[in-house]
């Protein structure tokens, strides 16, 4: 291969790169927040079989499992065009952050609902036999209990949101990607930009990865009576 | 039975005419008992006679379709016939830190250590000092020989010692009745005299006890009361007397597979 490798291009760009990084994280802070929140929330919520809104449940547990089936990409294009005709929003950021915050979400309630259930009733009933309150045992018990389940999965995902964050290219949110993608197309370096991008988003999620292996490992996560 | 007849101020817990019903199948019938305070009544009969659903009842923690409960000669819960539920005269959380349960498999939270189990309801339920639940727990945990072990999770613990952690976690909740069920089944014979010994210190303390299990020879010596559950039914009430003389066929019959078993 006769390629000539010219770096160059990354140096002479390095802060549209550093600019777009910016915008990616600040992408992904966001959503990982608004996500979470109204996830655990959502999941919390969705976790408790009694009550008397059942048909409710059913039909969010219908849109969720619709939002985590459809490909993000096209999730992202959908909210693209339909939320500036519906609730007003315009700016590329907004929608990026409004499609992958109920990406994110879907995800979040389905894992915290699922962890939930999960819990041994053994450890509940033991609460419940000490004279705790439903509340008491969700707050001590239950909760506590599923939280050490779902982190390793929380990392995961938020991992995933700073990947997807990428997708956010394709509605013109001017992050990582779509300034990789603007500096090739005026450089013609596409080799050398997109190999840079990749090992860019390789020294930020590999760290994370490798911790998020060490921590499901622990005595914290592993521990059973 | 009449339920004026068994109210008494001796009275440690009292059980008439309890009917529980799983669909169509009726798991306890008309179960009626009455034991003193300081004293000890054990539950025996065979597997999938209704004795663990008996003490899940009498804990509020299943309900029932007849009969009343009560605790020092007050009701506590009773069905009612109009509603078709169970009435209880406080809220059950209320009721079931004076019933304590210890459950056969332990059930003891996995990521908190035996002090942290035993301090939990302590602190969170009866709104105990920090401090005084951890010193009060630090005696239980030297009453059931867990004093080295405090700081141990369940899963550093022998059955035995998960066993006694679970016992002290029940009576740190000083409830006015412990109830035990089958806590020796999952252990092997050395871990049971362990926990055996514990109760029987229990008795000494004066603990009302409702103890089912199938250890025929510690029944005898520990027992102020037999009842021998049988598909549901009270079979046979009394001392540890009816053991020697049992006067039912099925009694006889359990006794002489239990004795062949153990």
């Amino acid at each position: 291969m006769n390629y000539r490798w010219d770096f160059s291009v990354i140096t002479d760009n390095i802060n549209v790169f550093l600019k777009g990084m910016g915008i990616s994280f600040a992408l992904t802070l966001i959503v990982i927040v608004i996500g979470t929140i109204l996830g655990v929330f959502l999941g919390i919520y969705l976790s408790d079989k009694e009550g008397n809104d059942s048909g409710f449940k059913k039909i969010l547990t219908v849109v969720i499992d619709s939002v985590r089936a459809l490909p993000i990409l096209i999730f992202i294009l959908v909210i693209n065009y339909w939320a500036p005709a519906f609730i007003g929003i315009h700016s590329p950021f907004l929608l990026a952050c409004l499609a992958l915050s109920i990406n994110l979400t879907a995800f979040v309630s389905d894992v915290v609902r699922s962890a939930i259930q999960s819990v041994p009733k053994a450890y509940s009933l033991a609460g419940f036999a000490l004279g705790m309150t439903p509340k008491l045992v969700a707050k001590r018990i239950t909760i506590p209990e599923a939280i050490r389940q779902v982190i390793p999965t929380f990392s995961l995902l938020y991992i995933d949101v700073f990947k997807m964050s990428s997708i956010a290219s394709v509605i013109a949110v001017k992050e990582l990607t779509y300034s990789a993608t603007l500096i090739s197309s005026n450089t013609f370096r596409f080799l050398e930009v997109f190999t840079f991008l990749a090992m860019i988003y390789l020294a930020i999620l590999l760290p994370f990865s490798y911790g998020a292996r060490r921590l499901e490992k622990t005595k914290w996560f592993t521990r059973r009576s | 039975m009449v339920y004026s007849e068994i109210i008494n101020d001796n009275e440690g817990l009292g059980v008439i005419n309890l009917d529980k019903f799983i669909g169509e199948r009726k798991i306890l019938d008309n179960v009626s008992f009455s034991v003193k305070k300081g004293n000890a009544i054990v539950i025996i009969g065979p597997s999938g006679v209704g004795k663990s659903t008996l003490l899940y009842c009498i804990n509020l923690l299943k309900s029932f379709e007849n009969g009343k409960i009560s605790i020092s000669g007050m009701p506590i819960a009773e069905y009612n016939t109009e509603t078709k539920s169970v009435f209880t005269t406080l809220p059950p959380n209320i009721i079931r830190q004076k019933i304590g349960l210890v459950f056969q498999e332990w059930n003891l939270w996995p990521n908190k250590t035996v002090l942290q189990n035993i301090i939990e309801a302590p602190i969170f339920v009866l709104k105990d000092n920090k401090e005084s639940a951890k010193n009060r727990a630090k005696i239980l945990c030297s009453k059931v020989h867990l004093e080295n072990k405090m700081d141990s999770y369940p899963n550093e613990l022998s059955g035995g010692e998960k066993q006694r952690a679970a016992i002290a976690r029940a009576l740190a909740m000083r409830p006015e009745v412990l109830m035990l069920d089958e806590i020796t089944s999952a252990l092997d014979p050395i871990l049971v005299v362990e926990v055996l010994d514990v109760i029987a210190s229990l008795k000494k303390d004066l603990q009302t006890l409702i103890i089912v299990t199938h250890h025929i020879s510690f029944a005898k010596a520990i027992a102020d009361q037999i009842l021998f559950l049988y598909e549901g039914k009270v079979h046979e009430i009394g001392t540890s007397e009816i053991l020697d003389n049992p006067q039912t066929e099925e009694l006889k019959h359990f006794l002489q597979t239990i004795q062949r078993t153990y």
